[in-house]
């Protein structure tokens, strides 16, 4: 099954109703039509229905986004809006060259939000693909903006176009389903506005019910379904790709098993406690199958989820593009280092401080010379670990990194961090790898040589011909990028007593 | 040094004592090139280099970069002023003193010691109570304190 229908509606092509009294070959030749009329390009009509629906995909995409108008679209074909859209979702997320293996849909699910789970920890909200599609910002507009602005964005519009106001009290994911619902009966046409604007959300969830089962005659399997489902399936994706349960995260199987297994041995050995004879006995024996059940799963554990979680909290306003995608360039330049090594680092959250008044003097974080004690600032930094878990990784972007007592200077990274605290403070700057040189401080590793220095007694390592090469040279001047990482470090990383998810 | 050596030098994601090692007045031409440096940071990194230089022409250019448009410059200056000796710092405090960012401040109060001007001191009083910044003026307060410029 294409996605025809999707691009249809999502470009206001065709409504729902007329989508529902059309064939599938009209439905492919309607949107033949408007993509000849819309871009410089004619021959659609050898594209097979998933190639259709890709370029389809590209066009709306850049229109809807507001990243071109129909007038720049009507000079330019297929494959040059597929470039720009490259260029945007490469500006947006810091990804570069894979993009290129991407087909559109996919470039497209990405602009609206789709996140990728090998990168992120949490699950897609497609709260981006919302504001997009309703309209309510620009795919620029949006590269400025933190998730938390995002979410109030949506909020404000909710509250303005239904005649609900209890947002404020849904997580993210909810209210993306709720943004997803009003924006598809708006945009398929199946309610306007003044419509919208008498009803609640439930009500819209059971319009969209009753017009989804008129589309698939699904019945009463509809009302399981997320908000988010209900308008896939309205956009054309197959119902059983829609039904089809995710796969459970082997990661968090395993964890869930160790924590068992650990329960399993404590009251096992609560049990034993004046138990005499053969129940003793008996009780022994399943204590030391539950106990080399527990080490066969934490080794697996160990062996298989080598994880890091890496979090992000900036004290510099996350208002323009520039920190979104120093944030995202960063961890993308790391992620791909460190996978090579077989450590898999995964994102967190992001949250912008630069709102909190008690910690605007840390924006120009003192960090002493940075030498393994925190000082005071960076304790009271390094505190600050909302929606963190144990273990987990946050590293704090700041203006300046300053020795107050002027002896070391000015700083781009800094690895130290209170006990229990794991992070790192680093500053905006080009130098590509500084967050992953900073992470490995953190996972133990140390510089692989110190460079010489005129007037100073020769370092037990002096930095020579291919130090730079390394991600622990002690300069920002790598060479032949990406810089690399030796077979023990990334053996020191894994061994770190962070990097067990 | 040519410029690109002691731009390596300086170029340490974590500096320390090292990384100004063997940098002295011949190098000052240098490290005024590298205040005009595109990065930032790298400007930052010269004026801390100046600032444990012990020549007057040293403390000349610093003078001039308490006015440089860029804060992370003039925070820097703020950071490196107590390298200079008093005598050469307390025009430059002063300055700093009422610099518009809140980062140069706070340096700049930090920095502030009993050997300074009283005209310093008399600034470092005029923060405590007027700056609109309520951390700064906390800051001031705390310095006042420790220099037992007022009552503790």
């Amino acid at each position: 099954m294409s996605l025809i229908r999707g691009v249809l509606l999502a470009g206001k092509f065709r409504t729902h109703h007329e989508l529902n009294g059309m064939s599938h070959e009209d439905q492919r030749n309607t949107l033949i039509v408007e993509l000849s009329n819309r871009s410089n390009q004619k021959n659609f009509q050898a594209f097979n229905d998933a190639a259709l629906a890709d370029a389809g995909a590209a066009l709306v995409f850049l229109r809807t986004a507001r990243i071109r108008d129909d007038t720049q679209l009507k000079t330019i074909s297929i494959d040059d809006m597929r470039n720009i859209l490259i260029v945007e979702i490469g500006a947006m997320t810091g990804m570069g060259q894979e993009l290129q293996g991407l087909s559109n849909i996919d470039l497209v699910a990405l602009g609206l939000g789709k996140l990728d789970p090998s990168i992120w920890l949490h699950k897609n909200t497609f709260l981006r693909g919302v504001l997009l599609a309703g309209k309510f910002r620009t795919q620029h507009e949006l590269n400025s903006m933190s998730e938390e602005d995002q979410r109030n964005t949506l909020i404000v519009e909710l509250s303005g176009r239904s005649n609900q106001h209890n947002f404020q009290s849904f997580n993210t994911f909810e209210l993306a389903g709720m943004g997803a619902v009003l924006v598809f009966l708006r945009e398929a046409r199946i309610r306007d506005d003044a419509q919208l604007k008498t009803i609640s959300i439930d009500d819209m969830r059971n319009i969209l019910i009753v017009e989804i089962d008129g589309q698939t005659h699904l019945g009463s399997r509809l009302q399981s379904l997320s908000n988010i489902d209900l308008v896939r399936l309205g956009l054309g994706v197959d119902p059983v790709v829609v039904f089809k349960p995710p796969p459970p995260d082997k990661c968090v199987v395993l964890k869930n098993r160790v924590v068992t297994l650990e329960e399993r041995i404590a009251e096992l050995k609560a049990d034993m406690e004046g138990a005499t004879g053969s129940v003793l006995h008996g009780l022994a024996g399943k204590l030391t199958l539950a106990r080399n059940q527990l080490t066969q799963a934490r080794a697996r554990r160990a062996a298989e989820c080598k994880r890091v979680i890496v979090h992000f909290k900036s004290l510099l306003p996350i208002n323009n593009d520039a920190i979104n995608l120093f944030i995202n360039t960063q961890f993308i330049a790391m992620q791909r280092l460190f996978a090579k090594g077989g450590l898999a680092i995964l994102r967190g959250t992001t949250e912008d401080l630069s709102g909190n008044p008690a910690l605007q003097l840390l924006q120009n974080l003192d960090v002493g010379q940075c030498r393994g004690t925190p000082t005071a600032e960076q304790t009271t930094l390094f505190a600050n670990r909302n929606n963190v878990g144990n273990n987990e990784l946050v590293v704090y972007i700041v203006a300046n990194l300053i020795d107050a007592s002027g002896t070391a200077g000015n700083f781009l990274g800094c690895a130290t961090h209170p006990t229990g605290q794991p992070g790192a403070a680093v500053v905006q700057n080009p130098a590509g790898w500084l967050v992953a040189h900073e992470v490995g401080h953190v996972l133990r590793l140390r510089h692989v040589c110190e460079v010489v220095s005129p007037g100073t007694p020769p370092p037990p390592v002096p930095c020579a011909a291919g130090h730079s090469d390394s991600l622990m040279f002690p300069n920002v001047g790598w060479t032949n990028v990406p810089p690399d990482l030796a077979a023990s470090e990334y053996t020191t990383m894994i061994n770190s007593s962070l990097n067990i998810f | 040094m040519t410029l690109e050596q002691i731009k390596n030098q300086l170029s340490a994601i974590e500096p320390d004592d090292s990384t100004y090692s063997g940098i002295g007045p011949s190098e000052i031409p240098l490290l005024e090139q590298l205040l005009q440096d595109t990065e930032g940071w790298m400007a930052s990194r010269a004026v801390f280099a100046l600032s444990r230089v012990p020549d007057t022409k040293a403390v000349t250019i610093l003078s001039r970069a308490v006015a440089d448009p860029r804060q992370e410059v003039r925070v820097a200056v703020a950071a490196s002023v107590s390298n200079l000796k008093p005598n050469d710092a307390n025009n430059i405090l002063l300055k700093l003193l009422t610099d518009t960012e809140l980062g140069v401040r706070k340096f700049a109060v930090q920095a502030v010691s009993g050997v300074h001007d009283p005209a310093v001191h008399a600034m470092l009083r005029d923060i405590e109570t007027r700056d609109p910044a309520p951390p700064i003026r906390d800051i001031a307060k705390d310095r006042l304190r420790e220099l037992k410029l007022i009552e503790p």
